[in-house]
């Protein structure tokens, strides 16, 4: 259940298929579980845990962005979280151990009793850290949402994550050895609205003595239809907010942020490897 | 002068309140989307009557009648459509669900509220009210 072969399962499963097809040399009609089981047979362990921080840019991700106010040295890295697997550039790469504790019933198979069991499933998650001058971005790779769909033949009945991403969090800034502040983005995020390179269907703000939320129908976005609104809601610390790109599809894609609390999501696969990066980049750049 | 004079005590009285309060609704109307409580509140007459009268201007081809169906987290409308007998297995999708993470984003027809609205028919349409 948690051999290197499953670990590297559902690494695998966490890139997008059209990247995982690259790791093989016939891809033509194969399926994301039976391309995962041909790259388990032919590559070892740790040059999988390679290939998957190479497509790290095309994955899920969750991002927490902190100002970082002196230098970290390069040896701190390797403590920062468990797990360090190497640095290049400003990048730092590691895989965090997630447990996963599933109350389940066996449903068909050898062995059916009719009793519940409590089942564990261990998960690694690629995390790259980006530090610059003045900030330090923690890029967290999305984890799947049901664990249970890797356990055939059981019928889950309750699934519960030991340790989530603000877990992960904590623990770096409990190992960094400088002070990290939360880096509010709403200039950066409010730059970009203005301008019209962004806009949202769905956003959540701060007024003086409320929170209000706007919810657009269909395909509609709210400074489009409700530019006065938007005046108003624009003077406000922006909360969760999802935001569709407007006018570069190729450069920038859709993420969804609370600029108030330093955080963004990539929930859908990036088509380009430097999307996510140019999304952060532009932020920051007009922070 | 006198009748400028006239015209003033009109729009001062509760007459004058009343057009006032009738254009504001009119002008913040949306014709792409007008629901059944637009009218009521228009004419100051029963939701029944109201909807009595929105199906007439279906009829006469002022308006076109939509079903419009619900995230059943948020309440917005994530699927519209004109027809009556859609199949209760479609499938539809909310784009902010599935943004926001959530586990369920794809949901049935059958397990979702629906909204009714209308919209003015677009050879009518000459100016276009917002918000």
């Amino acid at each position: 259940m948690n051999s290197n072969s499953d670990l590297a399962f559902r690494l695998l499963k966490l890139i997008p298929v059209a990247e995982l097809k690259k790791f093989v040399t016939d891809s033509k009609n194969k399926n994301q579980d039976v391309l995962i089981e041909e790259v388990i047979k032919n590559l070892s362990f740790d040059n999988i845990k390679e290939k998957v921080i190479s497509k790290h840019s095309f994955t899920k991700q969750h991002i927490f962005c902190f100002k970082k106010l002196k230098n970290i040295s390069s040896k701190s890295f390797h403590q920062l979280l468990p797990n360090y697997l190497k640095s290049e550039g400003d990048n730092h790469y590691y895989f965090f151990e997630h447990k996963y504790e599933l109350i389940c019933i066996k449903t068909s198979g050898t062995g059916i009793t009719g009793r519940t069991e409590i089942l564990k499933l261990n998960f690694l998650q690629p995390i790259r850290i980006n530090v610059s001058n003045n900030s330090l971005i923690v890029h967290l790779t999305t984890l799947e949402r049901s664990a249970g769909s890797y356990l055939d033949g059981y019928e889950i009945l309750k699934q519960t994550r030991l340790l989530d991403d603000e877990d992960v969090i904590d623990q770096l800034l409990m190992n960094c050895p400088v002070n990290l502040e939360v880096l509010d983005l709403n200039k950066g995020i409010k730059y970009l609205w203005d301008n019209d390179e962004i806009d949202s269907p769905y956003a959540t703000f701060k007024k003086e003595s409320s929170t209000s939320r706007e919810v657009m129908d269909e395909d509609l976005t709210l400074k489009e239809t409700y530019p006065e609104l938007y005046k108003e809601m624009i003077k406000s610390p922006l909360r969760k907010i999802v935001f569709r790109i407007n006018i570069d599809l190729v450069k920038l894609c859709d993420f969804t942020s609370n600029a108030t609390e330093g955080t963004l999501a990539i929930s859908k696969y990036p088509s380009n490897e430097n999307q996510v990066n140019n999304v952060v980049s532009e932020i920051l750049t007009n922070n | 002068m006198w009748f400028q004079k006239f015209l003033q005590i009109i729009d001062q009285s509760f007459i004058g309140k009343i057009v006032a309060s009738k254009t504001d609704i009119v002008t913040k109307t949306n014709p792409e989307k007008i629901y059944v409580e637009n009218i009521r509140r228009f004419f100051n007459v029963p939701y029944l009557i109201a909807e009595k009268m929105c199906d007439q201007a279906v009829r006469f081809g002022y308006f076109e009648k939509y079903f419009g169906y619900l995230c059943p987290y948020d309440d917005q409308i994530i699927y519209s459509t004109t027809s009556r007998d859609l199949s209760p297995e479609k499938v539809v999708t909310c784009q902010i669900c599935e943004e926001l993470e959530r586990e369920k984003f794809e949901f049935e027809v059958k397990d979702l509220k629906k909204m009714i609205f209308y919209r003015l028919n677009p050879i009518y349409r000459e100016t276009h009210a917002v918000r």
